[in-house]
């Protein structure tokens, strides 16, 4: 399989007045042509900031300090902005949760999905009006010439998905990052979304990252999950591992917390995330970890080879089956 | 758990909110809530399960003695909660019925501290206790919901969002209330914080005998707290009955579609079918469709069902079902 | 129950510990904001100087000298003598009670009517917040000076009639800004919770969106501050303020604005007080406005 993209030692900080966070800290991982990539994690583990980094789209106060992020082999953080404008949009595209905040409510949709053919192609929008038709019956807008000519407020939530992602794909991108594009929707209308996205993503041959919070979705789409915590990777692997031989006790804790047993009391796990300004020493998860000992209050703990997937933990000895 | 006693009955509950944009002459209105009927039994934990625009929002807050309902009667231990279009007087049963929300940001006045929060409500419910029995009753009042006294002097913005829920439940346990009304009240906390909440909620509903509305759009958590579930649909009650013999045999296609689509579910993995998969998308409760309204995404709908609006009945022993093929095809 | 009595009898003494400890901090917060604080000790200073001037002033305020008219200032008049010769510092010292006792009142004046009104429209809607509304529209319509002139008529050229003036064309801006803030803070849950507890429309009114509409109330009133004055002065430019000889600041300038070529400090000196005035009224606002929001103290401590 080919490596579509390479992300080494990658270091996202944000400069605020009251200090540093290091919202991605020291994050490796690589991406493989065609397969969907899911990035699990909860509020404050770096997952959007990541997905924006690998779209380029990192604001002051935040700043990318360090590492590099290979796409095709060529490094993303070298780009001027201008050369950033050809790749963004055409060979990567985002997605986003809220369609509201980026569907400009005075034009059309089919307008808007015409401009972002234009931008790659030249011409005036008016020359793609039956591209932009076209893309939408590709993301299965019933009834699309009509609907073209409606406003971004005449459509519903799940439709409006539906017209960011047709924009999305407009340019048949190679990779696709989708940042929690379906929180926003209801679960029938999400599923059909989901869906709608990955047969796309198979029709266009192209790779996908979806992150997300809901672990449980990641486990139904994603062919592999990368469960992130307070700017670091815990764990990555296969679906398949994560939801029947979770390792790390994070991701343990985080699959246990979805899986709701009848009428038992809940699972959680103790305490909140850790400041990012001055995250715990060791192991980030250490303060809140059941098997936490000496060692992981001390020693930040390497991504390491276990049972097939990668682990950031003590408890297991690379290679080995457990510690 | 749940007895026979029934604590809380809704009579054919109707709120309609009036559209101002509405074609001349022409009134337009959301039915929001549209003849619902249900009893709520001392002791149970009822799940109203439905997704945007299913109006158990509304229904919530009608129960909570917050919106008063255009028709219909809203009955507490024989006592309408609303005379006519306004709240009842009866200042006892007020103080019975008691509500927390969804946004832990909002829950809280965050210029007041947590104990003046908690000490308002408390001087509300007891006259003429002293300052010292107020101090009292607030720190035991933190300590059932899992805090500690160092939060009784935080401002609300000191605290987590898990954290300002608990205040926030433990606000209501203040009034000694019997049925807790408990809106999406962990839709927007952490996967990892949410049990913390939920299992403040289980502890507090056996210490202080409680009745709960438990209002959510999660399948998977309906499972893990309820007893029973109504699910809702365009302003009804599509399917009531157990949880536990729902999540075995859904009836109602709505339920199915929802079991079948939602990831929690499917990790409790009871049912699943494919012919439910999510298709189409709810339509406006402006304009209902023409006999069911679930029939412009139902897989299995008729000619009946395009005219006839399917009456809630029980197709089977406790199960009530609003569906005129719910038994015919699985 | 005596164990559980043991438990808890010292919560409340320590929760009273920690409520001073955070009114210090309050305090704290206003006293490294640097800026607010010189504001504070100008606006002391400057009303220590005008009532000062109730027992002492270097020169009777009233006395004209017109052989000593239009001099800069000097050893023996600080701050120069004006057009008709009188001592500028005893002027601007007697002036002060005009000019601040003017701002001041008719501030408070208007902050308490428009925060009032502005509660009781956004609280309960419907046909109350139609008429009040309908009410601070026209009053928003109707021109100060109009206005001014037409209370003159009424109740006679004088303070009186200035603060009625300047509350009257101020009091729709409060009202139309808090209702505005109250339409969001009604929507919050905690506004809800208190209904749920049984609390009376007006507590929840004092208690529970009044706290929080202060953040913007004080803002508009710092800022109203300085400019009560200026409207003060532009009145009594027109004739339709305080009555010279009274030495209020805004008619200084009028009276020396003639002069201003040939002797600028006439109209620059009580410019210069007039400014700082307003510019210390908003800074102290602004610290207030920090120092009165838990939030915002939060953040200044961990910064």
């Amino acid at each position: 399989m080919s490596i579509v993209l390479d992300v080494r030692n990658l270091k996202v900080y944000y400069e605020l007045g009251n200090g540093v966070v290091k919202a991605v800290d020291n994050v490796s991982f690589q991406l493989y042509k065609g397969e969907v990539l899911g990035i699990a994690g909860e509020s404050g583990s770096g997952k959007s900031t990541l997905g924006q980094a690998i779209a380029g789209l990192i604001r002051p106060p935040g700043r990318i300090v360090g590492g590099q992020i290979l796409f095709k082999g060529k490094n993303l953080l070298e780009l001027s902005e201008s050369e950033w404008r050809k790749i963004r949009g055409k060979e990567i595209s985002v997605i986003f949760q809220d369609p509201n905040s980026y569907l400009n409510p005075v034009y059309t949709v089919g307008f808007q999905v015409a401009e972002a053919v234009e931008a790659h192609n030249g011409g005036s929008p008016k020359h793609y009006i039956h591209k932009a038709i076209e893309l939408l019956k590709m993301v299965r807008i019933a009834d699309a010439p009509r609907r073209a000519v409606n406003y971004p407020f005449q459509l519903s939530g799940g439709m409006k998905q539906r017209v960011l992602t047709s924009i999305a794909i407009a340019n048949k991108p190679e990779l696709i990052i989708a940042d929690e594009p379906t929180s926003a929707l209801d679960v029938t209308v999400q599923a059909e979304v989901v869906e709608l996205l990955l047969e796309l993503k198979k029709e266009l041959g192209s790779s996908m990252i979806f992150i997300t919070h809901d672990l449980p979705l990641l486990l139904e789409i994603a062919d592999r999950i990368m469960v992130m915590y307070a700017g670091k990777i815990v764990e990555l692997g296969s679906s398949h591992h994560i939801r029947n031989n979770p390792l790390h006790p994070y991701t343990r804790g985080l699959l246990e917390s979805v899986r709701y047993e009848r009428k038992a009391k809940l699972k959680s796990i103790p305490g909140s995330i850790p400041s990012l300004i001055s995250p715990p020493p060791g192991c980030r998860f250490a303060p809140r970890c059941p098997f936490a000992y000496e060692k992981c209050r001390k020693i930040e703990p390497p991504l390491k080879q276990v049972d097939g997937r990668l682990v950031a933990c003590h408890l297991f000895n690379e290679g080995g089956n457990d510690g | 758990m749940g007895s026979d006693e029934s604590i809380l009955i809704l009579e054919r509950v109707k709120k309609y909110f009036p559209l101002s944009l509405g074609l001349r002459g022409k009134k337009l209105y959301v039915r929001a809530v549209d003849d619902v009927s249900l009893t709520i039994r001392k002791g149970e934990t009822i799940a109203l399960v439905g997704e945007s625009g299913s109006g158990k929002t509304t229904l919530g807050r009608i129960i909570a003695g917050l919106l008063p309902p255009d028709e219909g009667r809203v009955i507490y231990r024989g006592i309408d909660l609303y005379n006519g279009n306004v709240l009842s007087k009866n200042k006892e049963l007020r103080f019975k019925i008691q509500a927390i929300f969804q946004n832990p940001d909002t829950s809280l006045n965050p210029r007041m501290m947590i104990y003046d929060t908690l000490a308002e409500a408390i001087r509300v419910r007891n006259n003429g206790l002293t300052e010292e029995e107020v101090a009292e009753k607030a720190a035991v009042l933190l300590e059932n919901v899992g805090l500690n006294l160092d939060h009784l002097t935080k401002y609300p913005h000191e605290l987590s969002g898990g954290e300002k829920q608990r205040v926030a439940i433990a606000r209501a346990l203040a009034m000694n209330p019997e049925v807790l009304i408990a809106d999406e009240i962990v839709s927007a906390l952490d996967v990892s914080v949410r049990a913390q909440v939920l299992n403040v909620l289980i502890d507090v509903k056996d210490k202080y005998d409680l009745t709960i509305v438990f209002i959510t759009h999660d399948m998977g958590l309906v499972w893990s707290i309820s007893d029973k579930i109504a699910v809702m649909y365009l302003g009804r009650i599509v399917e009531y009955g157990d949880t536990e013999s729902v999540f075995r045999r859904p009836l109602h296609p709505y339920t199915r579609m929802l079991l079948t689509s939602s990831p929690t579910a499917s990790l409790i993995g009871y049912y699943r079918n494919d012919k439910y998969k999510a298709r189409g998308e709810p339509p406006s409760p402006v304009n209902p469709p023409k006999g069911c309204r679930f029939n412009t995404r139902c897989p299995i709908a008729r000619d009946k069902c395009f005219e006839e609006d399917p009456p809630l009945s029980e197709l089977a022993k406790n199960r009530w079902v609003a569906c005129h093929r719910a038994l015919e095809e699985e | 129950m005596e164990l559980a009595n043991t438990r808890y009898n010292n919560v409340l003494s320590q929760i009273k510990q920690e409520k001073t400890k955070r009114r210090r901090e309050l305090l704290e917060t206003l006293r490294k904001n640097k800026w607010a604080l010189a504001s504070l000790y100008i606006i002391i200073a400057l009303c220590a100087m005008s009532l000062v001037s109730f027992i002492y002033t270097p020169y009777n305020p009233f006395q004209f000298n017109l052989a000593i008219a239009r001099q800069p200032p000097s050893l023996s008049h600080p701050l120069g003598t004006d057009e008709l010769g009188r001592d500028i510092l005893s002027r601007i010292m007697y002036g002060g009670r005009y000019t601040l006792g003017i701002s001041f009142i008719s501030v408070t004046l208007g902050a308490l009517i428009g925060v009032a009104l502005g509660i009781l429209a956004g609280y309960n809607g419907g046909k109350v917040d139609t008429v009040i509304m309908r009410i601070v529209d026209i009053m928003l319509a109707f021109p100060t000076i109009l206005l001014a002139i037409a209370l003159v008529a009424a109740v006679g050229q004088g303070v009186k009639s200035l603060i009625l003036a300047i509350s009257i064309t101020t009091f729709p801006v409060y009202a139309r800004l808090v209702r505005g803030t109250v339409l969001q803070i009604v929507n919050e849950d905690y506004i809800t919770a208190a209904k749920l507890i049984g609390l009376s429309s007006y507590k929840i009114m004092v208690k529970h969106v009044l706290p929080n509409t202060m953040s913007v109330v004080i803002v508009q009133m710092s800022y109203y501050m300085g400019l009560s004055i200026l409207l003060a002065s532009a009145l009594g430019f027109l004739g339709l303020g305080v009555p010279p000889p009274k030495p209020e600041w805004g008619t200084m300038i009028g009276g020396g604005r003639i002069y201003f070529f040939s002797a600028p400090h006439i109209v620059v000196i009580p410019g210069i007080f007039i400014f700082i005035t307003s510019l210390a009224f908003n800074l102290l606002g602004d610290g207030l406005r920090e120092a009165l929001d838990p939030k915002l103290r939060g953040l200044l401590r961990r910064g």
